[in-house]
Parts: C-alpha cells; sequence; structure tokens
C-alpha cells in the first residue's frame, strides 16, 4: 500500500512538473522581498529587487543590523545577492535552493582609533514559500556556509580576519509584480 | 560626550562584560571564553574586561560566571570539583543557534594573562571573585579565603599585571585577607549601601565601589570621588541606561554593548 502511495505522490508530482514546464513564460517576471534573518552577524533585515526568469530568482538588495551589543549601530549597512533555483513551483507552494552572499560594515572607535570592519557571510539555503495572496507569498530558509569577518586588530594595529562557519535562518516576505 | 568628572583624569573606561557582554541572540559569543574576551579588546577596542573567576579543585584559577556548569556548559556539577584539565574540556553549551559552530571551552585566568601581558597597550583586566562557591567539606570560609587570596596574588605577581587589575567581591572578609597578602592589590567592594562601603574603604586603604547602575546615583559618585574613592557601574547594556550610567561621571562602566558606549562618549 505504502509502495503505491509513494509511487502516486511521485506520478503526482512528475505530471505537475511537466505541466509547469509547458506554462511557464520566456520572459523575466519581476517582484522585491523583505527578509528578516539571523545570522553570524546576529539580527539583521534585508530588503531586495528579485527577476524571475523560468525556474531561476537572482536578487540584489540591501540590509541592516539590527542594534545590539553585537553590532552597535543602527548605521550598519550592507549589500545582498541572493540566486534561486525552484526544485518545486506550482500555484500555492514553491520550495528553492538559493546561494547567498551578504556583507555589513560597521564602524568601531576607541580612545585610540576608528575604523570600519567588514563581515563577509556565504551560505547554500533551502526553503519554501506559501502563497498568501494573488501576489504575496511568505516563507523561510535554512542555511549553512561561511563567514569572513576582516576587522581593525586594536591590540595589534593591523587588519585581520576572524573565518568560521555560518548558519543562517530566515523569514520571507515576496511581492511579484 | 564632553564634561566628565571623575578621577580617571574626567575620561570613563570601557569595561565589556565578561567579553563582549553575556550571550544573546546577538551577542553569540559565551561570556567569559576567550573568543569573546578577544574580541572585547581586540574588535572593539575595550579599555577591558571584566571576568568571573573561580578556584578548581587543583587550585587553579577559572573564568566562569554560574554557580553550576550545567546552565551553561555541557559538564555537570561545580566549578571545584574539577581540575583544570578536566574544566578544559567541558564546552559551552550551543543554545544559540548561531553559536552552532562555535567551539569555546572553559579557560583559565592564567591564559588570559598570558595573552594581555605580551600586549601592547595592556588591557584592564576585572576580577569578580565568586567567593561563596567552594568545598565546605575541605574549607572554612577563612581556610578558602585565604588559598583563594594567594592565589591571586601568586598571579597577578608573576605576570607583573598590577597595576591593569581590579578585584572586586562583595564579600570584606575576602577582601580582608587579599589586603593583608598583598596591600597593593587594587581591591573593591561590590555594594549597594554606599556609605558603609565608603567607610569600609577608607578604613582599610582599597580602591573603589562596585555597584549597580540603578542603585548609585550622580550625587554617591561625587561624594565617593571627594573622598578619592573610584566607582565601577555595571549592569548597563541599553542605549538610555548608558547615557544615564554616563551622566553619572563614573570613573569605569561595566557593559553588555561595547561599541554602542563609544559610540556615546566618543562620537
Amino acid at each position: 500500500m505504502l509502495k503505491k502511495v509513494v509511487i502516486f505522490i511521485l506520478y503526482f508530482l512528475i505530471i505537475d512538473e511537466i505541466l509547469l514546464q509547458a506554462q511557464e513564460e520566456d520572459k523575466i517576471k519581476w517582484g522585491i522581498e523583505t527578509s528578516p534573518y539571523i545570522s553570524y552577524s546576529g539580527i539583521n533585515f534585508g530588503l531586495q529587487v528579485n527577476g524571475f526568469y523560468k525556474k531561476h530568482s537572482l536578487g540584489i538588495g540591501t540590509k541592516i543590523a539590527f542594534q545590539s551589543s553585537y553590532f552597535p549601530y543602527q548605521t550598519s549597512i550592507g549589500l545582498m545577492v541572493d540566486y534561486k533555483y525552484f526544485i518545486m513551483n506550482n500555484n500555492n507552494i514553491k520550495s528553492y535552493i538559493s546561494i547567498n552572499y551578504t556583507n555589513l560594515m560597521y564602524d568601531v572607535t576607541n580612545r585610540y582609533y576608528s575604523n570600519k570592519n567588514i563581515i563577509h557571510e556565504y551560505v547554500v539555503s533551502n526553503g519554501f514559500l506559501i502563497k498568501l495572496t494573488k501576489k504575496i507569498w511568505i516563507g523561510n530558509s535554512i542555511g549553512v556556509g561561511g563567514y569572513t569577518e576582516r576587522y581593525f586588530n586594536f591590540s595589534e594595529g593591523k587588519k585581520e580576519n576572524y573565518i568560521g562557519y555560518n548558519l543562517m535562518l530566515k523569514g520571507l516576505i515576496s511581492y511579484e509584480f | 560626550m564632553n564634561d566628565i568628572h571623575n578621577l580617571n583624569g574626567d575620561f570613563i573606561y570601557i569595561i565589556g562584560d565578561g567579553g563582549i557582554g553575556f550571550q544573546t541572540l546577538n551577542t553569540q559569543l559565551p561570556e567569559n571564553s576567550m573568543l569573546s574576551i578577544t574580541k572585547a579588546i581586540d574588535v572593539y577596542g575595550a579599555d577591558g574586561v571584566e571576568v568571573d573567576v573561580q578556584l578548581s579543585k587543583d587550585l587553579n584559577l577559572v573564568l566562569f560566571h554560574d554557580d553550576r556548569l550545567e546552565t551553561s556548559t555541557d559538564g555537570y556539577g561545580y566549578v571545584y570539583e574539577y581540575d583544570l584539565a578536566e574544566l578544559h574540556e567541558f564546552k559551552y553549551n550551543r543554545d544559540i543557534h548561531a553559536n552552532l559552530f562555535i567551539d569555546e571551552h572553559i579557560v583559565s585566568l592564567e591564559a588570559v594573562l598570558q595573552k594581555f601581558s605580551k600586549q601592547k597597550i595592556k588591557p584592564q583586566l576585572h576580577l569578580d571573585l565568586r567567593s561563596w562557591l567552594y568545598d565546605s567539606s575541605l574549607y572554612n570560609s577563612t581556610g578558602f579565603f585565604s588559598v583563594y587570596a594567594s592565589k591571586i596574588v601568586d598571579i597577578i605577581n608573576k605576570y607583573q599585571y598590577y597595576e591593569y587589575t581590579y578585584i572586586t567581591s562583595g564579600d570584606i572578609n575576602l577582601l580582608k585577607e587579599l589586603s593583608q597578602q598583598d596591600a597593593s592589590l587594587k581591591l573593591m567592594i561590590e555594594t549597594n549601601q554606599i556609605s558603609w562601603a565608603i567607610e569600609q574603604i577608607q578604613e582599610n586603604g582599597w580602591y573603589g565601589i562596585l555597584a549597580n547602575n540603578y542603585n548609585i546615583s550622580k550625587q554617591d559618585i561625587k561624594y565617593a570621588h571627594s573622598q578619592g574613592i573610584r566607582v565601577v557601574v555595571f549592569d548597563i547594556k541599553t542605549q538610555p541606561n548608558q547615557v544615564k550610567a554616563v551622566n553619572k561621571h563614573p570613573d569605569f562602566i561595566i557593559t553588555d554593548n561595547i561599541s554602542q558606549l563609544q559610540q556615546i562618549l566618543y562620537n
């Protein structure tokens, strides 16, 4: 019985995929996406413009880090670049794999120096989106990757790097024009 | 921010609480871990760090805040039940998601002093002594204080870190023991009873007061300064509380948000 159910589900997904492929429009669609997320750089909020073409989406935007003890200023700002490949895409749900790069610049000032440090984060994620209204989708993703924090070492008086693993949890609200 | 009036040449020292601050979603490193301490000094340029000091079974000074190990590590029991080598094996919990990849273990005070003593600009080290955490089957409080104090004196002497070390306890008897063993230590009373603390400090020739920011007023600090007594304030994270603390003109602020306080003081 279980085997039959699994075969039926696979059959359904394949047919669905074939139908979708046939329906896909051969033109670029646009959208915007907001994404609160947490990662090595703390709690962040991103805003990006997405271009969709068939199963692909490329987004570029900006982000801010929330004021915290880790990243202190509301003015901490960075860049986001995000590529998504939709492995499932039907009328109500989308599932995707994405490659995500973000950076964040922040200022640090003490008695002796004032410096601008930067964090690069690079993550591969898996996520999904659920249709809320005709144009609005919500979802989340989880990703793993790495970070490089390039900072001025106040003790040594020179630039250095921290490199490590990273985990990103993201919530998404996407609007498609 | 201008017009600071205190006993440090009108300058407030910024001290990181356990490193870059206590662990939260944003401050993802465990307090008292080497990485947190290093980041406070190297990345954020704090003037120093405040760390919590306990004594291990084999009489080494260890940095750990909580009473019991299981509250923030994979160990179980009390610090004084283990030797330093065993404590080094205990990892801080990875309970905050972005901390999953961080591999931080309990460290000794000596490891921190080894690092600090080599630096060109020496960071301040504020030691908060956990005076109640000892094996009562081995010591009474007097016996423990004698051993605890001697270990602290030995290590500060070994690294010649007198100028940069500030020692705090809420226990008068421990401070008296420390003072007896080495009169040159900078000793501070942790208290909310400011008048009483000032009397004790004057009587014993100690250095200053550590007080919660909520429990000490600008007038209290001004009075302490008039008596030649330094004041450290703590429990300060948010920007409004940092501004309130700065406006009281203390000599040191222990904060969980180093860079935000730097921004208030220097921009």
